[in-house]
């Protein structure tokens, strides 16, 4: 197919910006998911690869691989449904105009970073994509986001710094070349690496570069939480799977602490995720950890350079079914605060909750068994147990869920939900059962972890979390005070640096001199030099001569 | 020397706006439509002729208008492709500007010194870039000094008047220095043309003490005019000039004039290999590193606009010098876009705090709150214009940084590095806090109503339409320079045509 189709895929984001600005939010809003149609088409039918070179040397646009494609399907996907679902969710809101207009531009910056097939391309759509998301985390009024989505800018600036620096580093190893596909095989220096990994991990969110998420998440509109967390962060991911080296012997060195850090963030988001309070931020929490897993799968492919093949494919699957499941949840999230929920949403809501604790039959349970051989393939049985802990911990972490937001459903006169919220939201939900019937990678996981044995490991973790939360239940049990308000170092230090920043504790250098005593010494200077104008200059002029000619 | 039409363009180029201006001078207060035809006579007429010498030398013509003037050195007029670089900045920038003065002072008093002074300053800049000697530099640098001074002390307020003295303390003190090292190198080989290598590399051996000494000279008389660090106390304070001028001063005028000067100095007077021979190049680098990260410092501690924008050119002009001294190709791609980019953010900028000044009496910071409501489109401009300033993609400040960057590392100095990321994010800490206030913050108190300011709706009659309009079209031509990076005509495709002469590529 003709390469030019790609235009469309930032195009009709472009288009549906002049849109806006031409008939105002309240006319065009309800039609703005039709600009991820594009990307949608374009990743079940991919056209050929298209270089730019007006943009800059080197600037291409594809995506030929099953990594890529299904990123941009479950991105596109994602956003549209987001879009779908926004509409109503900031109805009552301030300014709509502003809202949508740093929602397309993030949703452009998303769908370029997914194309991108040259680091150029790349970053200027990670670079809009999050810088626009600040929008989306201050859309509401209010000390409260105001905090968070300062937080979130100033980390994102910073990751926004350092993944420019280690870009650059890239670049020059590379000796000059921006395409992805030659970076796959240059090998990266310890500054490189260290500078993407904290510089993307600032975006994915893993521990210890989480801080800003359990505070953005809870502040953003439920739609604007669905793509932030389904979709945005993993934009981080993609950055290091694409800017770093396949096989090199340094990421093979450091691949043993990359497990360490993703294995203690995915255990850290449940616990801290099972002491939250409020639906939103317990999901936020339940991205740190399911980032973790992602970050486990990067390093398995750095760790063991022959399973990269597979471990893409996983990376794939694992995105879109974390990606769909989460953004289901964020937006059942948002909704349970303020529609009245009959039983069939509950139980629509239940089958992402569900999939992400790998329940059979859903796209989780696929996704598990994928990594249960990708551990098996990095003779890590050792962190086998990981998985057990982690599944039973999420099934937990969804008992809370549902625990939390039956709770927010006590209040009275919740209006009944809106036709336009439901279809989008219902889609969303459905898509853990569906995809692995309609999709044939996640179908042949799906089939592989349907026999009997490979059932009940799936079940066993699940039924002991149910067991422990059914226990919990009956005696009554809550949480203790102290852990229910932690502090929040990361919320202090942000306000700090605003103050710093503000006020910066910088002295004048010096006093302004003295006006009198200025003009006194220059009249006297002016006399010093009265006389003998001419003589004086000529000896600078002589002097100078002579310094020409014995130079 | 015969009268071709090649060797009248450059003369031509300079005399389109000094003979407006002279004839300016001698109108009448309310002649106004006589001024205005003048004024855009003057600009168009220089455009076009722009036009035709891009035209020209990219096809490899030679325009050279020399003169007699000193022994040993002519006063040569030449359009190169580095002179044409200044040239068309400075030419398309004061279309925008002069549009913009003539809506900027409409009814003010003293228009026709005004608008007279201002076409000497425009014909001293563009006689600069086509400097085709030291002798001719040194010559339009002066010029420049005395045309500009009574554009900062316009408005006559004893604010002004100390302003200008600073201004004319510091200049004429670098314009000094920079007659000694000048007198000094013409006693030495005289003052032939700028060539490409530069014309020292003979003397190298002998001359030693004095080539570093002239280095000297020369910078440290560039340097004022280029903010660099120790001498750029003039500059935040010549802010109490009227808008259009201190558009005009960052961005085209005075500023760059300096940071050309050490451009010439380095690549078509002195050569890459001879300053590298002499390390002339590591204390320009580190001075260039210092005035960023010192620019930039100083923007976060101001409470006014214009104060705070005026530090951010000291640091952002030193991106061009710092791209120079780095000594490679990439690098001087990068440095010798900056000097288009800086340009079109910078009078972006200024144009934004000039309208919302003059519309809304917006002077300080904390007076921007929610001003993006009020002022949607002047807003749009001025965010688009500082993420620039910051290098955010795909404005045009990145592709500077980008260059930037690329050079430091190709020439192994990777600290610089470090300089750009700490720049980057000093930038992003006093531009975004702007950004949010004109977004995000709610006013303080209503907005004055339409009797005060100049027209009253959001949108396209926000503010006069000819302080609008030129706003909108340099933020474009900003984000345009990105966007369009690498195709031929873009300021960075024509920095790489430079470059590939200069260094022989």
């Amino acid at each position: 197919m003709n390469g030019l189709l790609w235009l469309l895929v930032p195009g009709a984001p472009l288009l549906a910006v002049v849109l806006l600005l031409c008939a105002g939010p309240r006319r065009c809003a309800g039609w703005l998911w039709l600009s991820c149609l594009p990307a949608l088409l374009l990743s079940l039918w991919p056209a050929e690869p298209l270089a730019l070179p007006a943009l800059w040397p080197g600037a291409q646009w594809a995506a030929d691989d099953l990594l890529s494609r299904a990123w941009l399907g479950f991105s596109a996907l994602l956003w549209a449904c987001a879009s779908r679902f926004a509409v109503t969710d900031i109805a009552s809101t301030d300014h709509q105009q502003r809202f949508w207009l740093f929602w397309l531009l993030a949703l452009l910056g998303n769908l370029l970073l997914v194309i991108a097939a040259d680091a150029g391309s790349f970053y200027v759509g990670f670079t809009l994509m999050s810088l626009c998301a600040y929008g989306l985390v201050a859309h509401r009024r209010g000390p409260v986001p105001r905090q968070a989505a300062r937080l979130y800018l100033q980390l994102a600036v910073v990751g926004e710094m350092l993944i420019y620096a280690g870009m650059l580093l890239r670049i020059h190893e590379a000796g000059g070349a921006l395409a992805l596909e030659a970076w796959r095989d240059t090998p990266t220096g310890a500054w490189t690496a260290a500078l993407l990994l904290v510089g993307f991990g600032l975006k994915a969110g893993f521990w210890p570069l989480h801080v800003w998420l359990p505070l953005a998440h809870p502040a953003a509109p439920a739609a604007a939480s669905a793509v932030l967390s389904g979709a945005m962060i993993k934009a981080g991911i993609l950055g290091l799977w694409h800017f770093l080296p396949a096989d090199d012997a340094l990421l093979q060195h450091w691949s043993a602490w990359l497990l360490a850090v993703g294995a203690i963030s995915a255990l850290y988001g449940v616990a801290l995720g099972l002491l939250q309070t409020r639906s939103k931020a317990l999901l936020a929490y339940s991205s740190i950890s399911q980032v973790g897993y992602l970050l486990v799968i990067l390093a398995l492919a750095w760790q063991q350079p022959a399973y990269r093949e597979a471990a893409a494919t996983l990376l794939a699957l694992y995105a879109v079914h974390h990606g769909l499941a989460k953004g289901a949840l964020f937006m059942g999230a948002g909704l349970s605060t303020r529609v009245r929920f009959q039983t069939w949403h509950w139980l629509c809501l239940a089958l992402p909750a569900l999939a992400l604790a790998g329940l059979p039959l859903t796209s989780g349970a696929a996704v598990k068994l994928l990594f249960k051989e990708g551990i098996d393939a990095g003779n890590l049985a050792g962190w086998m147990f990981l998985l057990v802990i982690g599944s039973a911990g999420t099934m937990l972490l969804m008992l809370r869920l549902l625990w939390l937001m039956r709770a927010s459903q006590r209040q009275a006169n919740l209006p009944p939900m809106a036709g336009s919220q439901r279809l989008p939201w219902l889609l969303l939900c459905l898509m853990p059962v569906l995809l692995p019937w309609l999709w044939s990678p996640l179908r042949q996981a799906m089939l592989d972890s349907l026999p009997l044995y490979a059932i009940w490991a799936a079940l066993w973790p699940a039924l002991l979390a149910l067991a422990i939360g059914l226990l919990v239940w009956k005696q009554g049990w809550q949480l203790p005070p102290r852990l229910r308000q932690l502090p929040n170092p990361a919320r202090v230090a942000s306000v700090r640096l605003m103050h710093l920043l503000h006020w910066p504790p910088v002295p004048a250098l010096r006093k302004p001199l003295d006006e009198r005593l200025w003009r006194h010494s220059e009249r006297r200077w002016n006399r010093l030099w009265q006389v003998g104008t001419v003589a004086t200059s000529a000896w600078i002029i002589v002097l100078l001569l002579m310094l020409g000619w014995l130079g | 020397m015969n009268a071709t039409w090649t060797n009248l363009l450059p003369l031509g180029i300079v005399l389109s706006s000094l003979l407006p201006g002279l004839l300016i001078f001698t109108l009448r207060e309310e002649q106004t439509r006589l001024r205005v035809a003048l004024n855009l006579t003057g600009v168009l007429l220089k455009l076009g002729l722009v036009g035709l010498m891009l035209w020209g030398v990219a096809r490899g013509l030679e325009f050279r208008f020399s003169i007699p003037f000193l022994p040993g050195g002519e006063l040569v007029l030449q359009g190169d492709a580095l002179s044409l670089q200044f040239v068309s900045l400075s030419t398309v920038l004061w279309l925008a500007t002069t549009i913009y003065a003539i809506g900027y002072l409409e009814d003010a008093p003293l228009r026709s010194r005004f608008f007279g002074y201002f076409s000497l300053c425009v014909s001293a800049t563009v006689g600069l870039a086509l400097a085709g000697n030291l002798v001719t530099f040194l010559l339009f640098y002066e010029l420049l000094t005395l045309a500009t001074f009574p554009l900062v002390v316009h408005r006559g307020t004893p604010q002004a008047l100390q302003a200008g003295r600073v201004y004319l303390t510091y200049t004429l003190g670098g314009g000094a220095l920079l007659l000694m090292g000048v007198a000094l190198l013409h006693s030495l080989t005289g003052s032939p043309q700028f060539s490409a290598g530069g014309y020292l590399l003979p003397l190298l051996e002998t001359r030693t003490p004095s080539l570093i000494l002239a280095f000297a000279l020369l910078v440290g008389g560039l340097g004022v005019k280029a903010a660099l660090l120790p001498l750029h106390g003039w500059l935040p304070q010549a802010m109490v000039a009227p808008a259009p001028v201190s558009a005009l001063l960052h961005a085209v005028a005075v500023v760059k004039a300096g940071a050309f000067g050490i451009v010439r100095v380095v690549y078509d007077v002195y050569g890459v290999e001879p300053v590298q021979a002499l390390g002339l190049h590591l204390p320009l680098l580190a001075l260039a590193a210092a005035t960023i990260i010192y620019g930039s410092l100083k923007a976060l501690q101001q409470r006014e606009l214009k104060k705070l924008l005026a530090y951010s050119t000291v640091s952002q002009v030193s991106y061009i010098t710092l791209g120079v001294a780095l000594m490679g190709p990439i690098a001087a791609v990068g440095a010798l876009a900056h000097l288009v980019h800086q340009g079109l953010m910078k009078v972006t900028l200024f144009y934004c705090a000039g309208n919302f000044a003059e519309t809304l009496g917006v002077h300080r910071i904390r007076e921007m709150d929610g001003i993006g409501q009020r002022m949607p489109l002047t807003m749009t401009a001025f965010t688009l214009a500082a993420l620039g300033m910051i290098g955010v993609p795909p404005t045009a400040g990145f592709i500077s940084k980008w260059y930037l960057g690329l050079g430091a590392l190709e020439t192994g100095q990777s600290g610089i590095l470090l300089v750009l990321v700490l720049s980057g994010l000093l930038n992003a800490a006093y531009f975004l806090p702007l950004i949010y206030r004109g977004w995000f913050a709610t006013p303080k108190a209503p907005w004055p109503a339409a009797a005060t300011a100049r027209a009253g709706r959001p949108g396209w009659r926000e503010t006069h339409w000819m302080l609008l309009a030129p706003t909108l079209f340099t933020a474009a031509l900003a984000l345009l320079a990105g966007i369009l990076a690498g195709t031929g005509f873009s300021p960075l495709g024509w920095s790489q045509l430079i470059i590939n002469r200069e260094f022989d590529l």
